[in-house]
């Protein structure tokens, strides 16, 4: 027999070498310049003037600049919204294109998906115009209720069109993880509920969603996270305005930066920021090894 | 033939090349000025080459920013007399050099151009002189005649000269369909703060109120009867004559382009290239000046500039104030395309801008404009200019979005200033 030419060691060894080049760039690319972020946030800098250190200043201020604390709860508000209406729709097409009743499931379900291919500033373009007062959604809802909100130029209602168009880009995603989840369910358990009398809500409580927990863990916390750092929707249609009602935290971020010039500040923003995504990650992982 | 490939080695590799690097707004209209200025400047310097790099005008002052932070390849810029201060701040550009404009002294190099052009377009500080003045602006009114002919107006005799004609002309300019409105009588960016600073600015320095300077601006926080009255004057288009709906659209360059609005403010002698890439005809359209209040100052429309500046990275800033010269000596055919540079001679010591071809390139140049530039009000050129510009922003979107009333919102732009220069 011949002697194996590999150890352990040399084994580990050759696995370093294949981790190394995405290592590298995760290093060069994230992990620097996250590191940089932490750094800068101890320093008043503007780019063009010389760097000038001031401690925790930056978080001081934070705390008390009453647009950060918009900021947050717009941010809270969005991800709340946008968390629930999405994963409630994505469970509810989910069940229905699994279901046997449903016709051209295939169909519908590329079509459910598409919006989440598309390009989120090519999104924002045509649902601002659609958003306007002679635009599509503002004449359909005119029409059936008689007056349509000024949804890009109301405090009130802009908001809620920020929700409206990240749930119609997002659902299709989750429904697919949803469809995976039930996918895995084992027909049996269905099949003995039926014979034993138990009807779809029975079924639904009882079986469905007992077996779905860590998909519901793992979208819940996913569209958490998404939500949280969503950006693009905002930054095309509207700029954070109306009067900073639809400014989220990564929106003012990139003002503090590229827009007012205080990088340092911005910095000290986006730890803030690392910091409430660091607890959610935890959160699921937590909950999903509890779910093993 | 040894001899002569001897030769083009030498030429080739004897030499070494030097690379220009110029950062520049892109606009379609003007971009073939500039490349015509390279290729002239490169034919004059073989051994040079120089390479524009055109940036979208949203991004061009951070892009400049981070090739400087990064100590990247640059040799000058184009900066507006707003961006200016920041990066006269931070040490980033260098005094002008009179050799490369062929002259002994600065002030011969400054008389080349119109007096107090360097001043308005930020190209001098404290007295020294940094910058190549490149454009010089001023804001008008501008309106739509074909829809005053519609509604029944002549466009010779009801153009408005003050703010309540403003508004009362833009009233019955308001198109509505079905209760929705189709046409707004007047409009501004609804999503960009600086196009209604530009014009509450102007509202406020007709007023008598010091928004140019920082100790002005501070001294006017004192004055909150004239603030509410400067604020008031402008949001009322939105919440009492109605003849302003944000929801309608967010634009009004485009807007006024395409006929989604009546009127607008933010256009310059510029904006005539800008129009021809929109639907509405150069015919119906008419400038006009800034209205007036009856008992306020004879100021138009914020009058700003753009200058071209050397890097203190650049390797070679003699050629560098070389090449910018080069590019700021084709006043005619900006001219011709609607951009008005305040150039009265060029270094060869013959004319530089040829007013008849203004007067023909540029309507209502004689009319409008040129009056206009005479009495422009000026917004605040400062390194607190950015967030000055926010808290009057807020101050009117809190107006406009919020329904906040006007004394309320003054009473909190007043402490959001105050407290950003404390």
């Amino acid at each position: 027999m011949r002697a194996s030419g590999y150890s352990v060691t040399a084994l580990q060894r050759h696995g370093y070498v294949f981790v190394a080049p995405t290592l590298i760039l995760f290093s060069v690319f994230l992990i620097y310049p996250m590191l940089s972020a932490f750094d800068l946030s101890l320093f008043d800098w503007n780019l063009i003037s010389a760097k000038r250190f001031v401690g925790l200043k930056n978080f001081r201020l934070m705390l008390q600049d009453p647009m950060v604390v918009n900021s947050y709860v717009r941010t809270l508000s969005f991800c709340a919204l946008t968390v629930i209406a999405t994963n409630v729709l994505a469970f509810v097409f989910a069940l229905m294109l699994q279901s046997n009743l449903a016709k051209a499931k295939n169909f519908l379900q590329s079509l459910i998906f598409l919006p989440v291919v598309l390009s989120l500033v090519a999104v924002g373009v045509v649902w601002e115009l659609m958003f306007q007062s002679t635009g599509l959604i503002s004449m359909a809802v005119r029409s059936i209720f008689g007056f349509s909100p000024a949804w890009l130029t109301d405090t009130r209602a802009a908001p809620y069109a920020m929700v409206i168009i990240a749930t119609w880009k997002s659902v299709g995603f989750y429904m697919i993880m949803y469809i995976a989840g039930l996918l895995d369910i084992p027909e049996t358990y269905y099949e003995a509920a039926r014979i034993d009398g138990a009807g779809f809500w029975r079924q639904l409580t009882r079986i469905t969603v007992p077996s779905l927990r860590n998909t519901f863990v793992l979208t819940i916390v996913s569209s958490i996270i998404f939500s949280f750092g969503q950006f693009a929707i905002q930054y095309v249609i509207t700029k954070g305005g109306p009067s900073h009602s639809t400014e989220i935290l990564a929106l003012l971020i990139y003002r503090q930066g590229f827009e007012l010039y205080k990088f340092g500040y911005s910095s000290a923003l986006s730890v803030l920021f690392f910091m409430t995504l660091l607890v959610f990650s935890v959160i699921q992982l937590k909950l999903m090894r509890a779910g093993e | 033939m040894i001899t002569s490939l001897i030769f083009a080695c030498a030429m080739v590799w004897g030499v070494p090349k030097i690379t220009l690097i110029h950062y520049h707004w892109t606009e379609t209209t003007y971009d073939p000025i500039i490349q015509k200025a390279v290729k002239a400047f490169e034919a004059k310097h073989p051994n040079v080459e120089v390479k524009v790099i055109f940036l979208p005008d949203a991004d061009r002052a951070n892009v400049i920013r981070t090739v400087l932070a990064s100590k990247g390849d640059i040799d000058s810029f184009a900066l507006s007399n707003g961006e200016a201060p920041e990066f006269y701040e931070g040490g980033q550009m260098l005094p002008i050099i009179p050799a490369s404009f062929g002259k002994k002294s600065v002030d011969d190099v400054v008389k080349m151009w119109n007096p107090g052009s360097f001043e308005t377009v930020g190209a001098a500080r404290d007295g020294a002189y940094y910058g190549v003045p490149f454009e010089l602006s001023n804001f008008v009114a501008w309106i739509n005649t074909a829809d005053m002919k519609e509604v029944g107006l002549d466009p010779k005799r009801d153009i408005p000269k003050t703010w309540e004609d403003f508004a009362a002309v833009a009233g019955k300019l308001v198109k509505k369909q079905g209760g929705v409105t189709v046409r707004n009588g007047f409009m501004n960016n609804s999503k960009a703060g600086v196009f209604n600073v530009i014009v509450l600015d102007t509202i406020m320095e007709q007023l008598g109120l010091d928004w140019s300077t920082e100790k002005g601006l501070l001294a006017s926080m004192d004055k909150p009867d004239v603030l509410a009255r400067g604020l008031r004057t402008y949001t009322d288009l939105v919440t009492k004559s109605k003849v302003w709906e944000p929801a309608f659209a967010d634009n009004d360059r485009e807007g006024f382009g395409n006929n989604k609005t009546a009127t607008f403010m933010t256009g310059g002698t510029w904006y005539w290239g800008v129009l021809d890439t929109y639907s509405v005809k150069r015919a119906d359209v008419q400038p006009f000046a800034f209205p007036r209040f009856k008992d306020g100052k004879d100021l138009g429309g914020v009058g700003y500039g753009f200058a071209l500046f050397v890097s203190k990275l650049s390797k070679h800033p003699d050629l560098a104030f070389e090449f910018l010269d080069t590019l700021a000596s084709y006043p005619n055919d900006f001219a011709a395309k609607g951009l008005y540079q305040p150039r009265e001679k060029l270094s060869t010591g013959s004319m530089a801008i040829d007013a008849a071809v203004a007067r023909k390139s540029i309507p209502y140049y004689d009319e409008v404009f040129k009056p206009e530039l005479g009495k422009t009000s000026r917004m605040l050129s400062s390194t607190k200019s950015t967030p000055v510009m926010d808290a009057q922003w807020d101050a009117i979107s809190r107006v406009i979005f919020e329904g906040v009333s006007v004394d309320d919102s003054v009473a909190k732009m007043r402490s959001e200033i105050k407290a950003i220069f404390q």
